[in-house]
């Protein structure tokens, strides 16, 4: 797993680097690098969309469908536009346009190719996942995305103002509102 | 611990599905299911284009990897067009299911979609594709890319036969194979059972 930005709001050097590199073999060679973007970046969209969807199921399905189409996206693109992609941002774009529309549309987009054992159901779920979901649930929409966004994704508030096409003034005052509600709510617990 | 290291905590490991999810739908790999046919079991692969090839299950893994580089994992076809595999297979020719021949150059799809109009319980000569392809004197380029249909029974090469009324080779599983096929759907009659 790489080092996100986590709390700090630095992205680690080597997160950046990593980024580089990936975007230069995506360039060059697609398909043999697409499988370690999935690797590398697999696990904070899923974890991201787990929290901010609230469910597993379809954390999976979207973040499946967000790598198909960001495949496809790739494949259509110059490599220079490769090359200038803030990858983690842009990906999450998709991922966010997704699941704006994914419930809506799920009983008539295109079906994919799909495993046929449901392996992903047997995953266990973090120790205490269920008490964050109740958690989040307190956040509006909006706190809640930028929230997860922020402190479990680790982008940047600028990212996220992109990503959800908010203001960025906006989304800082979300997640200081939307933190301010899980203190609180963890203070109640306690 | 802070309420935002909390947060940063919450990541677990990537759900053990996603990443062959991922390869399916994007077409880096390949799925697989078996399927009765006249001749036996069979092995259908498919990505989300359509189904991209047909072989005897028995050996069929080593003889993929031979020929194609994707790797290839057992899935179900897209629920689109699942369905239409088992009848594709039985009446001889894709109709409603879609095929996937990217693999193969553009002369050699273009006898291939011929092939796949000869009616079952009869049969064509090669001569006859090349006539088809407006290509009348390309008769041995049309025998070889019958020969390497990925699709055999779907697309159905069983039903291209010698001029002279031999049989000729077939490449799933070898010639009894296109015997029983032939057999099977009322067309050997006729036909000089040797290659």
């Amino acid at each position: 797993m790489y080092g996100a930005a986590g709390a700090t709001g630095c992205p680690e050097l080597g997160f950046q680097l990593l980024m580089e590199d990936l975007k230069e073999a995506l360039a060059t060679d697609l398909d043999n690098a697409f499988p370690s973007v999935v690797e590398f970046m697999g696990t904070r969209l899923f974890w991201g969309l787990r929290r901010i969807c609230g469910d597993h199921q379809e954390a999976e399905d979207l973040t499946q469908e967000t790598f198909i189409r960001a495949y496809r996206a790739l494949g259509s693109y110059e490599e220079q536009r490769i090359r200038d992609l803030e990858l983690q941002p842009w990906l999450w774009t998709i991922a966010m346009n997704l699941g704006r529309n994914h419930l809506r549309d799920r009983s008539r987009r295109p079906t994919l190719v799909e495993m046929q054992t449901d392996v992903g159901c047997d995953d266990p779920e973090l120790v205490d996942g269920a008490a964050w979901d109740r958690r989040l649930d307190l956040l509006n929409r909006n706190q809640r995305a930028a929230v997860v966004l922020r402190h479990v994704v680790g982008l940047g508030t600028g990212e996220i103002a992109v990503v959800l096409e908010r203001p960025e003034g906006t989304v800082k005052a979300d997640i200081h509102r939307g933190l301010d509600r899980l203190r609180r709510a963890l203070e109640k617990e306690e | 611990m802070t309420i935002e290291t909390k947060l940063g905590a919450l990541v677990g490991g990537l759900p053990t599905g996603v990443s062959e999810g991922v390869a399916l739908g994007t077409g880096l790999a390949e799925g697989f299911d078996f399927y009765d046919s006249a001749i036996g079991l069979v092995v259908v692969t498919f990505n989300p284009e359509g189904v991209s090839s047909v072989d005897i299950a028995d050996g069929y893994e080593e003889r993929y990897a031979q020929r194609f580089s994707r790797p290839l994992m057992r899935a179900d076809a897209p629920s689109a067009w699942r369905s239409y595999i088992p009848e594709a297979i039985e009446r001889g020719t894709p109709g409603k299911l879609p095929v996937d021949l990217r693999a193969v150059t553009d002369f050699q799809r273009q006898v291939l979609r011929t092939t796949a109009t000869i009616p079952k319980g009869e049969v064509r000569p090669y001569g006859w594709i090349a006539r088809k392809v407006d290509r009348p004197r390309a008769v041995r380029a049309v025998g070889t890319a019958v020969a390497r249909n990925p699709i055999p029974l779907i697309i159905p090469c069983h039903r291209v036969v010698r001029s002279d009324g031999h049989i000729g080779n077939y490449s799933l599983g070898g010639p009894h194979n296109k015997i029983d096929l032939l057999e099977h759907e009322g067309a050997i009659e006729g036909l000089k059972l040797d290659l």
